[in-house]
């Protein structure tokens, strides 16, 4: 994962997994997300950081479907064996057809199915990858059981992959906090995605939690090669394992960098912290900041 | 994650998952362990004797009620059928009757001399199997024509749209007097015969309660014929229950946008679920316009929908075996019990001299006792008698909720290069008494 920020622009024609151009979002008269541009390349952890209500989370909707763009572009490259790369313009799809081109997503405020169990939670994440019909179901040819015996097979090891392989039956809504947190991962691996996105993954979680769960998605990185998106506004989680990151406030792009990089922006820190709190940490703070 | 550590201590005898384990329902499960007790299997096998010879009970012990068990019967199918749009795809529909009103008038059509389509040549006029299977096909086409318009609505405005559909299909069967002789209704309906010549099988199920034709040899095939219509409506719900398709449409009843972001297409998904429900009323519309032999649209007006509502509540949404036993007791309580309760109490009153009791006729009350039943069942046991998901309640931490909802925010600045200085911690401290503050007060105003 050598990306720098120099070189990025250059590189980015062959590495490039998905592309947003000017990509806004209007309601009403609130204009959520401003003619963000940004790059994700393959197999890096790629970050978008900002306060509260910057826009992360609309700009997370449009790309995987459940919020459509007011105006812009977003392109997926479908096939890394081309030497052409073959862009597809996936603005404005819905999100099943997303999820089947291998984007895949968690949630904010967790959305498990609730009533369900974990390997049932997870199976529906392969949905897009098993064919079963009506029809299958219900005579349950040879084909359709080999395909729920290598489904079940392969939720469990997702659930190894993810550390929750004694959890599988039990039903979501049973499972402690961070473990809900994981099976929304393991349920988004459940659809073999070339890219997760993952909202928030540490919220409501303590120090010690977020710790763990970030050591664990850099782990999964490391291990499946995923190009990972995250939102976050916890600097520590982002700046340990970001590649790349960047930085939206009123919806806008302000800043785009590498972890120091962003780090030592003044435009980020202020935005980022807020008008009033940034006396604050101006008085009291500055001698730490200034450090790194 | 004060739990954790003791649920993965607990884990290794839990982790029993296999591939085929899968396939059993939780509730199966539960069936299995009520069944290592010898009595309950005793008592379960009992019961399942009776099911299997009740028409030869009925006769045996001269009980003369298995012209209210074939109807009480007809009222689970249907219950079963609503149970997939209601309970497995969380779909509201309040007009399920118009479905089993489409099979049946289907079936009428198809084979009753009145109907306008008797013509010469039709070939397979008149054959039952033929309008059943019809009658299937016409209802998963209403069922997916009815779902269509209702797709982007949720909750309460799709139940108001599946009430208005099934308010004006009965309208439309009762104004189309050309097509349907309207309240007049639709006679001689046919009914199934298996005819296999060179075998030498020919067998016919004749008899209608209605027209004086019910005797007991005659409700006996058809008690057999709805006994194994049945069994296989179980058979095919119970897999389609742990199938993709049936993992889908759970998916949109517990979280429709997580199921969209998982794969699941929402249009067909929902489709197929309204299809699905309605072809079981389709078959059953046909069944019932051959053993009733007669349809006028009378019989699936809003209050056939509502019961069948009632059953599928009542027994525990979305679990067939909760379902099934909802729907009996409400027809048994409609069919059976209210007569023999009515016929008690009038004999109490007559010999206290109590007016009230002497002359209280059950069967009109039978919608206030829905009522009652349904209300306090929310109150007491929202989930139904046999409720769907059986959770490992041992499991659920008390904290969950606390934790989730405290949103971890991040006031403070500091990434691995930073190390929280003692004075970004004050800083980041006095920030959240700031807001502390903030909130306080606006509490007070």
């Amino acid at each position: 994962m050598s990306t720098r920020t120099a070189n990025r622009a250059s590189q980015a024609d062959t590495d490039v997994l998905l592309e947003a151009k000017q990509l806004t979002r209007r309601f009403g008269g609130l204009v959520a997300v401003n003619a963000v541009d940004f790059h994700v390349r393959r197999g890096e952890i790629f970050s978008v950081i900002g306060p509260n209500g910057a826009g992360k989370t609309t700009l997370f909707n449009m790309l995987t479907g459940l919020v459509k763009p007011s105006s812009g572009q977003l392109l997926y490259k479908t096939s890394a064996a081309e030497a052409q790369p073959a862009f597809l313009d996936i603005t404005g799809r819905p999100p099943h057809l997303v999820t089947k081109i291998g984007i895949s997503r968690t949630f904010q405020n967790i959305r498990l199915f609730a009533n369900m169990t974990a390997v049932e939670n997870v199976l529906v994440g392969m949905h897009t990858r098993l064919r079963g019909t009506v029809v299958d179901a219900v005579f349950r040819f040879p084909w359709t059981r080999r395909e729920e015996t290598h489904a079940v097979d392969q939720a469990m090891e997702i659930f190894k992959t993810v550390g929750l392989d004694w959890a599988a039956k039990y039903s979501a809504n049973s499972l402690p906090y961070g473990d809900q947190r994981r099976l929304e991962i393991a349920r988004a691996l459940a659809s073999k995605p070339k890219l997760l996105l993952l909202d928030e993954p540490t919220a409501g979680m303590n120090p010690q939690e977020t710790a763990t769960m970030t050591r664990f998605i850099k782990e999964l990185q490391l291990q499946t090669g995923l190009t990972i998106l995250l939102i976050e506004h916890d600097m520590k989680v982002i700046m340990g394992i970001s590649d790349h990151i960047i930085v939206i406030d009123y919806g806008s792009k302000i800043a785009e960098g590498s972890p120091a990089e962003v780090r030592a922006n003044p435009r980020v820190i202020e935005a980022y912290l807020g008008k009033g709190a940034a006396e604050v940490v101006h008085v009291t703070a500055t001698p730490a900041v200034g450090e790194a | 994650m004060r739990n954790r550590n003791a649920t993965k201590s607990r884990a290794p005898g839990a982790v029993a998952v296999s591939s085929t384990g899968l396939y059993r329902s939780r509730t199966e499960e539960a069936l299995r362990n009520i069944l290592h007790n010898p009595v309950n299997a005793v008592l379960l096998g009992l019961l399942l004797a009776v099911v299997l010879t009740y028409p030869f009970l009925d006769e045996w012990l001269n009980l003369k009620r298995i012209t209210d068990v074939i109807p009480i019967m007809m009222y689970i199918l249907l219950a079963l059928g609503l149970n997939v749009v209601v309970g497995y795809a969380g779909l509201l529909d309040l007009g399920y009757a118009a479905f089993f009103a489409i099979g049946a008038y289907t079936a009428a059509l198809l084979t009753s001399p009145q109907s306008p389509l008797n013509l010469p040549n039709m070939q397979w006029f008149g054959n039952f199997w033929f309008a059943m299977v019809m009658a299937f096909l016409v209802a998963i086409l209403a069922g997916v024509v009815l779902g269509a318009p209702t797709l982007r609505l949720r909750g309460d405005y799709l139940a108001i749209v599946t009430l208005g559909f099934g308010e004006i299909v009965p309208v439309v069967f009762r104004n189309a007097t050309d097509l349907t002789y309207g309240e007049r209704g639709l006679g001689a309906i046919g009914r199934p015969a298996i005819d296999i010549g060179f075998l030498g099988i020919n067998f016919d199920l004749g008899g209608s309660p209605v027209f004086g034709l019910g005797n007991w040899s005659t409700q006996l095939p058809w008690y057999y014929f709805f006994l194994i219509v049945g069994a296989l409506a179980i058979f095919g719900l119970r897999r389609l229950q742990n199938s993709r398709v049936g993992r889908a449409w759970m998916a949109i009843r517990e979280d429709e946008i997580a199921a969209s972001a998982m794969g699941v297409n929402l249009v067909t998904t929902k489709l197929s679920a309204f299809g699905m429900g309605a072809s079981l009323s389709g078959v059953v519309g046909a069944m019932y316009g051959g053993y009733i032999n007669f349809v006028h649209p009378s019989a699936f007006e809003f209050s056939t929908s509502v019961i069948l509502l009632c059953a599928v509540i009542l027994g525990g949404l979305g679990n067939i075996w909760g379902v099934i036993l909802g729907g009996f007791i409400i027809q048994f309580f409609d069919r059976i019990m209210a007569g023999e309760l009515t016929g008690f109490l009038n004999d109490i009153g007559t010999q206290t001299g109590n007016e009230f009791l002497a002359t209280i006729e059950l069967g009109n009350w039978r919608f206030f006792i829905f009522g009652a039943a349904l209300v306090i069942m929310m109150l007491l046991r929202p989930q139904g008698l046999l409720p769907n998901a059986r959770r490992a309640a041992e499991l659920r931490p008390e904290d969950q909720t606390i934790q989730g909802e405290v949103q971890a925010e991040a006031p403070g600045f500091a990434g691995p290069g930073i190390e929280p200085t003692p004075a970004s911690v004050q800083a980041r401290e006095s920030l959240y008494e700031v807001r502390e503050q903030d909130d306080s007060m606006q509490e007070k105003r």
